[in-house]
């Protein structure tokens, strides 16, 4: 219980620092900041380091931030009702999970494990709004940047179902499926959860 | 199969035993932490007021920074305002509340105290026969009397705490600015520190008790002030002497909960009697003092969110007691403040437990 709190004390940090700032660039959100604006992530940003096997986050709490790995590997997974887990994916260097926290405490869809000894760096949310109130315009700039992202994944998403959907041939489902415009305008939570209802039906 | 179980038994001591001496250097490093603040009072006064401090200065910072100024500019500007508004403040209230203490003091000081008690009983004599008749007179002098006398006494010790509230004069400041600066960075490193299985409901702990202690600190002092301010005038409008003074005690007083308010009240309810003499302007006041706290009631507290905080009149009136009992008048503000704190902590301590698979540690 107390050895993450020596290894966090004996941690030896400090050598990656300096890569902090094109690690965070991998985040689309923080794309295209200027290098003083970066810095201002770059200080609220925490690194954290997770032995093989050990969780990052579970599924069903409350999330609290995004997490970019800059060394090692972490798998995505979701355990099935009848308590097996569904590996979602396998994440490397350079890739982020679980944006979403930085909008809102909504809980984790997926749990996360390191797969290896990873050295991760994590951007949260309280810091996160705390920089949104300080920079009123760097805020901007980022949510702005977020909900585009949000936008994108909810395209992607409306195309795949109604491919799917198509697919299958299932006319009489295809008529539930409500008007492309109409999902695009709603928030994306209840995209996703219209899509879950669909493909459960399906 | 005799050795097996042995060897099992040597394993979970030797695990036993490591986590035993690193829970003990743990409570020893917090131990030597907690220690100096608690022997040395002036320090830790420091501290929480400094703490205060920040906690009521961080909107005003934040408020400059969004004009695109640096944090630490952004602090030194807010800190120039205050000397400012201080500096104004003193030239335009100063005379008339050092005349009120240099009154209230005269006429402690150039009277011994026995006369002061004996002009007081003649005058309540005076005013009210009944409590002649009844030696109640007598007995109120003598107890004004030998707690005058303890004061005298006592004011050798008091030249002495003058001391440590100059040297905080110089302190305060330069703690309360370094919090401000580097506060963030402080709270950062110590969530570092916590196990990766903690740390997510750890930090976002941290953040949600500092958002709601700053708000509830703020909200105290602001409610205090206004009440502060709206008990000043209404003395000032009803022509009570020292109601400068009167107005600031009552509203130091309202930082208390429900008692507070009743506390606050007393000083000018006496000064009234003693001036006048007639139960007509005690009652003047007294509806002045309800109608000032009920308004704070059905308008200010609501404005400034502080009834999402409430806490029981008997848990103030314990707290009230051991902080006193601690740490003596300052020690009344600070424990009621710090029940607060305790109350926001709680409650989103329980809220963690609930939603953090924290206990669980067989999880995949």
């Amino acid at each position: 219980m107390v050895d993450g709190f020596w290894g966090n004390i004996f941690r030896g940090g400090g050598k990656k620092e300096s890569n902090d700032l094109s690690m965070l660039k991998v985040v689309p959100i923080l794309d295209g900041l200027s290098r003083d604006e970066l810095k201002e992530f770059e200080r609220i940003v925490h690194h954290r380091h997770y032995k093989a096997d050990e969780n990052i986050f579970w599924e069903g709490e409350p999330g609290v931030g995004i997490y970019i790995i800059q060394e090692g590997a972490v798998r995505i997974y979701k355990t099935l009702p009848d308590g097996s887990d569904k590996e979602l994916a396998i994440l490397k260097n350079g890739d982020f999970f679980g944006e979403m926290a930085l909008l809102d405490e909504s809980p984790r869809s997926a749990s996360a494990v390191a797969l290896e000894t990873s050295h991760i760096l994590g951007l949260f949310r309280p810091e996160f709004f705390d920089i949104l109130e300080r920079k009123p315009k760097l805020g901007l700039e980022v949510t702005t940047k977020l909900a585009q992202m949000i936008g994108n994944r909810l395209r992607i998403t409306n195309t795949e179902l109604q491919s799917l959907c198509a697919k299958f041939h299932k006319p009489e489902k295809l008529s539930q499926i409500p008007p492309r415009d109409m999902l695009l305008s709603d928030q994306d939570k209840n995209g996703i959860e219209a899509t879950t209802t669909l493909l459960e039906k399906m | 199969m005799d050795s097996s179980k042995h060897t099992v038994i040597i394993h979970v001591n030797r695990y036993f035993f490591s986590r035993l001496l690193k829970w003990f250097f743990v409570c020893l490093a917090l131990g030597l932490v907690i220690t100096p603040f608690v022997v040395m009072k002036p320090l830790l006064f420091t501290c929480i007021v400094s703490l205060l401090l920040a906690f009521l200065l961080e909107p005003a910072v934040r408020f400059v920074e969004n004009y695109r100024i640096k944090r630490t500019w952004a602090i030194g500007i807010v800190f120039a305002s205050i000397a400012i508004i201080i500096a104004f403040g003193v030239a335009l209230f100063l005379p008339a509340i050092t005349t009120e203490i240099q009154s209230v003091s005269a006429n402690l000081q150039l009277k011994h105290p026995s006369v002061l008690t004996e002009e007081l009983k003649m005058t309540i004599e005076e005013k009210f026969p009944l409590m002649k008749q009844r030696g109640l007179s007598e007995e109120l002098a003598s107890y004004l009397r030998s707690t005058l006398d303890n004061l005298i006494e006592k004011s050798f010790e008091i030249l002495f705490e003058f001391v440590h509230i100059v040297s905080m004069i110089f302190t305060v400041p330069v703690f309360t600015f370094f919090l401000l600066k580097d506060g963030q960075r402080i709270k950062k490193s110590l969530i570092q520190l916590v196990p990766n299985r903690y740390f997510e409901m750890t930090l976002s702990l941290v953040h949600k008790i500092s958002r709601q202690m700053g708000s509830y600190i703020r909200g105290r002092f602001l409610d205090a002030f206004i009440v502060g301010v709206l008990s000043s005038i209404t003395l000032y409008l009803l022509d009570i002497r020292y109601a400068f003074l009167i107005g600031a005690l009552a509203g130091c007083a309202n930082i208390i909960p429900h008692f507070g308010p009743v506390v606050g009240a007393i000083p000018a309810i006496v000064m009234a009697l003693m001036a006048t003499g007639s139960f007509t302007s005690v009652l003047v006041i007294t509806i002045c003092f309800v109608a000032i706290q009920l308004f704070d009631h059905l308008f200010i507290s609501h404005m400034i969110e502080l009834k999402n905080i409430h806490i029981h009149p008997v848990i103030v009136f314990l707290v009230i007691f051991i902080g006193g009992y601690l740490m003596g008048a300052i020690g009344m503000f600070i424990a009621v403040l710090f029940t607060g704190i305790l109350k926001v902590t709680i409650i989103e301590l329980i809220w963690s437990f609930k939603h953090y698979r924290i206990f669980n540690s067989k999880q995949k």
